[in-house]
């Protein structure tokens, strides 16, 4: 099924075999997001080379994505990618290349122009509005200026994330520690995030992310408003995360942070990818 | 919505109003106002109404009765007249009877007059009748006239109708007044609770970003507007109260009228403008959502 999406034509929409969108349909629509109130399994083995891989269903695919704005700017043309389960992704490019739309298109806040994009199984052409809180419940998104709610305390901001999914109370404030204890904060629950530094609050932000146990973790320069030291504190975060089996999607303009982790690297230029090191068969 | 849901969200409401206190206080003076003053035009129209209604119930028609019969016999046409189909009631007055009051009405100088009369009185005798239903005084008077013994009635049909046709446009007066001031309410509430709404678009968009649906992000709003508007309906109706009993007193004082009391409406309008504030409070809110609920792309970041 490969070849499908390596064609290569230049029809900006790439009408996939039905019995493959089913399959991808079948496998994942009818996964609910779970709570669960045990620890994460024990760290997976390293992230399997796409090789292995490339034979299972893509956690995100993209095929023959284009997204215009209504402005006119073409931001992505002809994307075609996919991310495996496990995978730890950086995403570089130069400032205006497009790096945030493709974050954008998958988290569906954008929807594309053409082409289609396929995340843990729900198809983003078809994908009905109130599916949309579900799909975004299977991924923990993380932002650049940390995106905490300055009226609540650093608990009250992690758990907000597990009360949106109906959680109770008790799982709640299982989880939130947990979680609130991976990035080392867990003395840190009542404080308010005014109270805390850039490097601490956007641990904060990735305790949220990481609080509903979500398929994959999305940031956008999640390193872009913290110290260079502090930088590496959260890539190994974010890594730790991974190796416990989350899959991880990250922008940076942090060359040196990319050179040090030695991961799969996406570069988007202009638009386009011009340079994939690992993409599970659909590179061009 | 799961059980624990609900808990958590009627408690960020209750928390809301709190944390934004200065947009809550906003708009209960809005609300005060508003309702304030529907409560000043249903009170007016409730005692001008009534004042009416008494003067209506006043607006007796004077039957009155042939010379030939005696007392005894006026007496039983009365009761006919008085079994008759919107007839309220029938009074009979004697000859006697009415000459007294001819006495009262024209005061000590002139009764002396009417004195010299007693002994030939020209009055005949008579029934005053009242009506149970205005709008079919002219039938009714009709199947008066047509009783045995009945020669001529004085009727006041122009002032019974006037008296109807005001209190129907003080009714409708007063009902377009409270619709009025009632869309004026919302669209104020709903404007300040946007203007704060901008504060927490944040938020909001925080919440789409962790996956909350939208009956999620709107609840809390919600219930903020409604209890916004419960307040609002409660101390309306104190500071109503009190408006009230200082001005029907001055009125009572100089003018020696009645006025409804306001125990009479006390409960009917503290639950009537305490749903009714609830209701704005939820449409208000409501409207004010709509546009951050509406996605519009970048979501999560159209924020700054
Ligand atoms: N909402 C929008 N409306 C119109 N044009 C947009 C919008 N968002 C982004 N763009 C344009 O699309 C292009 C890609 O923007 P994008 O934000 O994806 O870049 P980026 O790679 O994330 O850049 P940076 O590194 O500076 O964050 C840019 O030319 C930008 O001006
Ligand atoms: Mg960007």
């Amino acid at each position: 099924m490969n070849d499908i999406f390596n064609t290569g034509t230049d029809t900006p929409v790439t009408p996939p075999a039905a019995s493959a969108e089913d399959l991808i349909m079948g496998s994942f629509a009818s996964e609910e997001p779970t709570v669960p109130v045990q620890p994460a399994p024990p760290p997976a083995p390293q992230p399997v080379p796409a090789a292995v891989t490339a034979s299972q269903q893509p956690l995100i695919e993209f095929r023959g994505v284009y997204k215009v704005y209504d402005n006119g700017t073409h931001a992505l043309s002809d994307v075609n990618l996919k991310i495996h389960k496990g995978e730890f992704v950086f995403v570089v490019g130069a400032s205006g290349a497009g790096k945030s739309t493709f974050i954008k298109l998958l988290t569906h806040e954008e929807s594309p122009n053409a082409g289609e994009i396929v995340v843990n199984g729900y198809r983003m052409s078809s994908i009905r509005r109130r599916d949309v809180p579900k799909l975004r419940r299977t991924m923990g998104i993380v932002f650049q200026d940390f995106r905490l709610i300055p009226s609540m305390t650093v608990f009250e901001n992690v758990a907000f994330a597990m009360r949106v999914t109906g959680a109770s109370t008790r799982s709640i404030r299982k989880r939130v520690s947990y979680a609130l204890n991976i990035v080392g904060l867990g003395d840190k629950a009542r404080n308010l995030p005014t109270e805390l530094s850039g490097g601490e609050q956007q641990r904060v932000g990735l305790a949220r992310a990481l609080v509903n146990n979500p398929a994959m973790i999305i940031a956008d320069e999640p390193t872009g408003n913290v110290d260079p030291n502090m930088s590496y504190e959260i890539v190994e975060l974010l890594s730790e995360i991974n190796r416990r089996g989350t899959t991880v999607i990250m922008v940076t303009h942090e060359h040196q942070l990319v050179r040090d982790f030695g991961r799969r690297v996406i570069m988007i230029e202009h638009g386009t990818v011009v340079a994939d090191n690992g993409n599970g068969g659909a590179a061009r | 919505m799961k059980l624990s849901s609900i808990r958590y969200l009627i408690g960020e409401g209750f928390k809301n109003v709190w944390v934004h206190r200065f947009m809550s206080l906003a708009s209960v003076g809005v609300l005060l106002a508003c309702m304030v003053m529907m409560g000043v035009a249903i009170l007016l129209s409730v005692n001008v109404d009534t004042a009416l209604g008494s003067l209506q119930d006043q607006n007796a028609i004077v039957v009155f009765y042939s010379d030939e019969m005696t007392d005894e016999q006026a007496q039983i046409v009365t009761t006919t007249i008085a079994d008759m189909d919107n007839v309220k009631d029938a009074v009979f007055i004697s000859k006697a009877e009415g000459l007294e009051r001819q006495k009262e009405v024209l005061g000590s100088d002139y009764a002396a007059l009417l004195d010299y009369l007693e002994d030939d009185n020209p009055l005949p005798n008579a029934a005053q009748v009242t009506f149970e239903d205005l709008e079919q005084f002219d039938s009714t008077v009709l199947a008066i006239e047509k009783v045995q013994g009945v020669t001529h009635i004085n009727e006041q049909r122009d002032i019974a109708a006037k008296l109807n046709s005001i209190r129907s446009m003080i009714n409708n007066a007063g009902f377009w007044i409270v619709a009025l001031l009632f869309v004026i309410s919302v669209a104020i509430v709903a404007n300040t609770i946007r203007i704060t709404m901008f504060s927490r678009k944040r938020e909001i968009n925080i919440m789409k970003a962790v996956g909350a649906t939208d009956s999620f992000i709107r609840v809390p709003f919600m219930i903020e507007g409604m209890l916004l508007g419960i307040i609002s309906g409660a101390i309306s109706t104190g500071l109503l109260y009190f408006i009230y009993k200082a001005s029907t007193a001055s009125i009572e004082k100089s003018f020696g009228m009645t006025v409804v009391p306001f125990s009479d409406f006390a409960i009917k309008m503290l639950l009537g403008f305490m749903l009714m504030g609830a209701v704005t409070g939820v449409i208000a809110s409501l409207i004010s959502m709509s546009k951050y609920l509406r996605h519009e792309g970048s979501e999560f970041n159209a924020i700054t």
